[in-house]
């Protein structure tokens, strides 16, 4: 385990704070030592399963258990907002609902409330442009688009929006956040995938919490499955060997440097001539991102 | 459509065009691709002309990042400012959709598909298009969902001269 912290806070009203019996200041941030009892089995979170699940994955790691985990809570972004300025309180990763429903005014219709939301975390990824942010929500789907377009696109590399309990991935999203915060702290973690746990060793090619979802784009999710359950392991050495099982092939325009995914035509007249790549080679020469890269946009420029 | 042939051949299904088998990102369209009623609002009806209103000012590209894209040297974050991504839908109309919209069902990539136009359904074609300078707009085939259907290629690029008239067309086909 590395000496490295990680700094976390989730803002999310869905905290049953209740049954704490009025041992906290609910306008203020709430340390996750204080949190502890609620993970218990017995204490149920109405209507947020997924949350509580998220909240038992960081509580139990034995990161947090070390210290290496500093997790605290606000139950609005307002409360953030104000630890942030008159406390410097600047977590390395913000976990932020989307609906604030316990504090919704009875003056504003959803469209304003939507606004009011994205002011509050632009201001917040205003005030923190070192931080990361998971836009962490049951309503993930129907945020306003257009409020990402006019006021958030500038932002998009340091957020990523996912549904709360959502499986359809190889992972789920309270998987992903948790790998995310691991991947954070160790170069070698075991990060959750499913039901499994998979050493992650990082190196020039694999360094990101996506990389998983990198390799799913590329190999399927059932394959990427069966080649986990027997591997155990994600590194360069077992990635290039799942990738050398592959049939299909790139291509490599040497004169342009660019990699292709079809020879057609096209291709060969403008970029010729094409040498075949393996996916393996490609991986080997050129990185994951570089091979996913290919395969969603069809070239990709080295 | 008369007779039930349509002069734009035969509609596909995602991926349909391909004489290839298809690798494990193309078995499937991923359910974030194939939302509609997500970018509804945005997606424009050429039926009538006009230009898309969505971003409110129409993104106009400019020769020189025209020529990056046809010699495949361009950030794509850049790009996706300026491309749009047309089909013509089973009704034979031509929709059309800013790819630089951020599609938050999109885990990996954040971003939209023909199929978040056409909800996953078959289509005619595909393609990106760009407007430039002087009233031009530049089309290409594309989209590989919907795209690679050579023979018909004329016809669409008749079908958009005729939906724009006040517009010049140019064949772009391939970048």
């Amino acid at each position: 385990m590395g000496n490295k912290n990680i700094q976390i806070c989730i803002i999310d009203d869905s905290l049953p704070f209740q049954k704490l019996n009025g041992k906290i200041d609910d306008t203020k941030l709430i340390n996750a030592k204080i949190i502890e009892p609620l993970i218990e089995q017995t204490v149920k979170w109405p209507n947020e399963p997924y949350l509580r699940d998220l909240t038992a994955l960081i509580l139990n790691s034995k990161y947090y258990k070390s210290g290496n985990i500093i997790l605290n809570w606000a139950l609005h972004p307002s409360f953030s907002i104000t630890a942030i300025k008159q406390e410097n309180y600047f977590p390395d990763l913000v976990i932020f609902d989307w609906e604030f429903l316990n504090f919704r005014s009875i003056n504003r219709n959803k469209e304003d409330e939507a606004f009011k939301v994205a002011d509050e975390l632009k201001e917040m990824l205003d005030l923190l442009p070192d931080s990361f942010f998971f836009v962490y929500s049951n309503v993930a789907s129907q945020i306003p688009i257009y409020l990402f377009k006019k006021e958030l696109d500038k932002y998009a590399k340091r957020f990523q929006v996912l549904p709360k309990g959502n499986h359809k991935l190889i992972l789920s999203s309270e998987n992903l956040i948790y790998d995310y915060i691991l991947l954070y702290l160790d170069d070698h973690p075991f990060i959750r995938i499913g039901d499994q746990e998979i050493r992650f060793d990082k190196s020039r090619y694999l360094e990101n919490y996506k990389d998983i979802l990198h390799l799913e784009f590329i190999l399927g999710q059932e394959s990427l499955k069966n080649e986990l359950a027997n591997k155990k392991e994600i590194s360069e050495k077992t990635v290039r060997e799942m990738l050398q099982n592959f049939d299909f092939k790139l291509y490599l325009s040497k004169d342009y440097h660019i990699l292709i995914s079809e020879d057609t035509e096209f291709f060969k007249d403008n970029f010729g001539p094409l040498t075949e790549i393996s996916y393996a080679e490609a991986f080997e020469k050129y990185g994951l991102y570089a091979l996913s890269g290919v395969l969603n946009d069809n070239t990709f420029k080295l | 459509m008369e007779n039930g042939k349509s002069k734009f051949g035969d509609l596909t299904e995602p991926f349909g065009r391909s004489k290839r088998p298809l690798p494990p990102h193309k078995q499937r369209v991923e359910d974030g691709h194939k939302n509609r009623e997500l970018f509804a609002d945005f997606i424009h009806n050429a039926k009538n002309n006009g230009t898309p209103n969505h971003p409110s000012e129409l993104q106009i590209i400019d020769d020189d990042l025209l020529n990056l894209i046809k010699k495949r040297e361009y950030d794509k974050s850049i790009k996706k400012k300026y491309c749009y991504i047309w089909v013509i839908n089973k009704d034979e109309i031509i929709e059309i959709l800013w790819e630089g919209l951020l599609n938050p069902e999109d885990t990996l990539f954040n971003e939209v598909k023909h199929t978040n136009i056409t909800a996953g359904e078959k289509a005619f074609h595909g393609g990106e298009l760009f407007f430039g300078k002087d009233n031009t707009i530049y089309i290409n085939n594309g989209s590989d969902r919907y795209g690679d259907a050579k023979e018909f290629w004329t016809v669409v690029v008749d079908h958009f001269k005729t939906i724009y008239k006040k517009y010049k067309i140019e064949d772009i086909q391939g970048i």
